[in-house]
C-alpha cells in the first residue's frame, strides 16, 4: 500500500505535479532486469528518486552495488555516489498492475517546496537540517535502489570526493534511523 | 465496441441533445479536417467487454486491480485394452491476470473569451476526437502486447533476429513470423515494405495450423489453430489491387480494375484495414484466431468525461480504464513484408514499430508554419 516508504505531508498529492514517463534501464545499476516486475532485482520501489532524460525516467548511478545487504537500508557502494542531475520522487508501489502494463514510472516533478516523510533514506536521528542527496542504496532484501542520504551519511565535507552534486532538499525532522521528513529544495552543492 | 458519444457522461449527451444534430452537421462544414480518425481495431479483433469492480481482484501490495481469467485445462484420451486403466491426470488448470490501466485524453482548457474567436464548435470537436484519440492509444498498447506475444514465441525457439539473411542462414525460425515472398528474394536486408502476395497469406494461414519445432526438434508451436481475421494497413491492402488475372480470374479482375478490391474478406480471412499507419506500420500484417482462443479486452465501467467551468476558464478531460490480456500467445502470427529484422537492433527498425506515444496525432497540415494556400508562394 502507498505509504510504506513515503507519505506526502504538505501539500497533499492532488496539489502536486506528476509525470508518467517510460523507464529506461541504467545498465550500470539495473542490468537488463525488468524494473516493473515486482520480483526483479531492479524492481522500482516507491520513494526512489529518478532522473529524467530523453523523455524517460531512469535511475542514476554509475556502478553496481559492491556492499552486501544489511539489517536496514544502507549505502550500496563503499564510497557514496551522490547524483549530479535533478531527481524526482517515484510515487508508485513496486509491481503495480497498471505500471506493469504501461511500463511507465509515475514521478512527482513539482512544485518544489513540498514536504514528505520517507523511509527510503539513509540518515540518523541526529541529521536535522542536513541537505539530502540521491545515492545508490541497498535494502535489507538485497534490492538496489536510488534513495536519499543525508550530507552526514555521504560524508559531505568529510571525505566525499570533490564535485558538484544535486541535493533534492533538507531534512526538516530526522525521526530516527532511515526515517526523516524532507522539504524539497533542489540545489547544486559543491564539495571543494 | 465503438466509443460513441452515447458512452460519455450525461452532461455531454445533454448538450448534444440541446444543440441538436442539425447544428452539429452544419458546423462540421466550417472547418478543415486534418486526418482520418478511426474506431479501435483492437476492439474488432477482440470484442470489448464491460466489467465492473465486482469482476476484479485487488492486490495485497497496492491499490490496483486485475481480472483473473481461466485458461482451458489440457486433456487427452488414450486407447487401452479391455482390462486396462487410463493414466491418471490431476486437473490443474492455468489462469492469468489482466491488469487495468487508464487511458486519458489530454486535459484541455481555454478561456471563454478566446472560445468566441472560433466559428467551429472547437470544444465539441476535441471532445469527440478525444474518444478516437484514446482508442488510438489503446490500439498502440494492443499492438505492443501482440508484438510481445510474437517475440515470446520466437524466443521460445531460440530464433535469432528475424531477417531474410538469418532465415537463409537457418538461424531464424518461423514460429510466429514469416517474411513475405518478395522480402525473401531481397538481396540485402532493409525495411522497405514490399507488396503482399497471395502466397504470403496462404503461408500465414497455414502457420497457425502447423506444428513448428526449434533446432533441437522440440515442438514450440503445437498448431491446430484456425485463422479468423487479418489486420493490415490500408496502404498494404492497396496492393491487392495489383494482383493479376492469375490471382483473381476475370470477374474479380474486372471488378478490381473498376472499384479496387472492395471485399472485406480475402482467401477466407476477414480483413481489417486501418489508416493508422503511425501505429500499425506499413509492412506488418497480423493474422489472429477467433478471440476465444486468444485473449480478452475489457473496459472497467464506462468511458468517463469531465467538463467544468471556473470563472471564464473552461476545461475538460475524458478517460477510460482498460485491461487487455492474451492467454494464448500462439494465437497470433505475423507477416513481415520487409527483409530486415524488426526484433533486432537494426538502426532502421523504428520505421516498422509503432511511433512513440507522444508522436501520435502529428498534424498533416502546415498551417502553424504559415503554409496554407494562397499564403504560400506560387510559382
Amino acid at each position: 500500500m502507498a505509504g510504506r516508504y513515503v507519505e506526502l505531508t504538505n501539500p497533499g498529492y492532488s496539489s502536486l505535479f506528476t509525470r508518467d514517463l517510460s523507464y529506461t534501464n541504467n545498465q550500470a545499476v539495473d542490468g537488463a532486469a525488468d524494473a516493473f516486475d515486482p520480483d526483479s532485482s531492479a524492481a522500482l520501489h516507491e520513494g526512489e528518486w529518478l532522473e529524467m532524460s530523453g523523455g524517460s525516467f531512469s535511475r542514476g548511478g554509475a556502478a553496481p552495488a559492491d556492499q552486501a545487504a544489511g539489517a536496514v537500508l544502507q549505502l550500496a557502494l563503499a564510497g557514496a555516489d551522490p547524483g549530479t542531475a535533478p531527481c524526482f520522487l517515484n510515487f508508485q508501489e513496486r509491481g503495480r498492475y497498471d505500471a506493469q502494463v504501461t511500463r511507465k514510472a509515475h514521478c512527482i516533478v513539482g512544485p518544489e517546496g513540498f514536504e514528505l516523510r520517507t523511509k527510503m533514506i539513509i540518515c540518523s536521528g541526529q541529521d536535522d537540517g542536513d541537505r539530502v542527496f540521491v545515492v545508490t542504496g541497498i535494502l535489507p532484501s538485497g534490492a538496489v535502489v536510488r534513495c536519499l542520504a543525508s550530507a552526514t551519511a555521504i560524508g559531505l565535507g568529510n571525505g566525499l570526493a570533490a564535485g558538484t552534486y544535486h541535493s533534492v532538499g533538507i531534512i526538516t525532522q530526522a525521526h530516527g534511523q532511515n526515517d526523516a521528513s524532507v522539504l524539497t529544495q533542489p540545489a547544486s552543492i559543491t564539495q571543494a | 465496441m465503438d466509443y460513441t458519444a452515447e458512452m460519455v457522461n450525461s452532461g455531454f449527451i445533454e448538450r448534444l441533445e440541446t444543440e441538436g444534430p442539425t447544428k452539429t452537421a452544419a458546423a462540421s462544414l466550417n472547418y478543415i479536417k486534418d486526418r482520418l480518425r478511426e474506431s479501435s481495431f483492437a476492439d474488432m479483433i477482440i470484442p470489448n467487454e464491460r466489467v465492473v469492480r465486482g469482476d476484479l481482484q485487488r492486490s495485497t501490495e497496492h491499490d490496483t486491480l486485475v481480472k483473473i481469467v481461466d485458461i482451458e485445462p489440457g486433456s487427452r484420451a488414450m486407447a487401452v485394452n479391455f482390462r486396462g486403466q487410463p493414466t491418471a491426470q490431476y486437473v490443474n488448470g492455468k489462469r492469468y491476470a489482466i491488469g487495468f490501466f487508464t487511458i486519458s485524453s489530454l486535459k484541455f482548457e481555454i478561456v471563454e473569451q478566446e472560445l468566441m474567436a472560433y466559428e467551429m464548435p472547437v470544444t465539441r470537436i476535441i471532445e469527440e476526437n478525444s474518444l478516437k484519440d484514446m482508442v488510438e492509444i489503446k490500439d498502440r498498447e494492443f499492438l505492443n502486447h501482440v508484438e510481445a506475444c510474437i517475440d515470446g514465441m520466437q524466443a521460445e525457439a531460440n530464433s535469432t533476429a528475424f531477417s531474410t539473411t538469418n532465415i537463409n542462414a537457418g538461424t531464424a525460425i518461423s514460429v510466429s513470423k514469416l517474411k513475405g515472398t518478395l522480402a525473401l528474394q531481397a538481396q540485402a536486408d532493409s525495411f522497405a515494405s514490399l507488396a503482399i502476395q497471395r502466397n504470403d497469406i496462404v503461408r500465414l494461414k497455414k502457420l497457425l495450423k502447423q506444428q513448428v519445432a526449434d533446432a533441437n526438434g522440440t515442438v514450440i508451436r503445437q498448431g491446430r489453430l484456425r485463422p479468423a481475421v487479418m489486420l493490415m494497413t490500408e496502404s498494404d491492402a492497396d496492393d491487392f489491387d495489383q494482383w493479376t488475372l492469375e490471382d483473381y480470374g476475370d470477374r474479380l479482375q474486372s471488378e478490381t480494375a473498376l472499384d479496387g478490391y472492395t471485399y472485406n474478406k480475402v482467401l477466407g480471412l476477414r480483413v481489417i484495414r486501418t489508416i493508422k499507419n503511425d501505429i500499425l506500420r506499413e509492412g506488418n500484417v497480423y493474422v489472429f484466431t477467433a478471440p476465444e482462443f486468444f485473449g480478452r479486452n475489457y473496459t472497467l465501467n464506462d468511458v468517463k468525461f469531465y467538463i467544468d467551468k471556473i470563472a471564464n476558464r473552461i476545461f475538460w478531460q475524458a478517460w477510460m480504464d482498460v485491461g487487455m490480456g492474451f492467454g494464448n500467445i500462439a494465437s497470433v502470427v505475423k507477416l513481415e513484408l520487409y527483409s530486415d529484422a524488426s526484433d533486432g537492433a537494426a538502426p532502421g527498425a523504428a520505421a516498422v514499430r509503432p511511433v512513440a506515444e507522444a508522436d501520435i496525432g502529428a498534424q498533416n497540415n502546415k498551417a502553424s508554419e504559415g503554409l496554407t494556400f494562397p499564403a504560400i508562394s506560387v510559382f
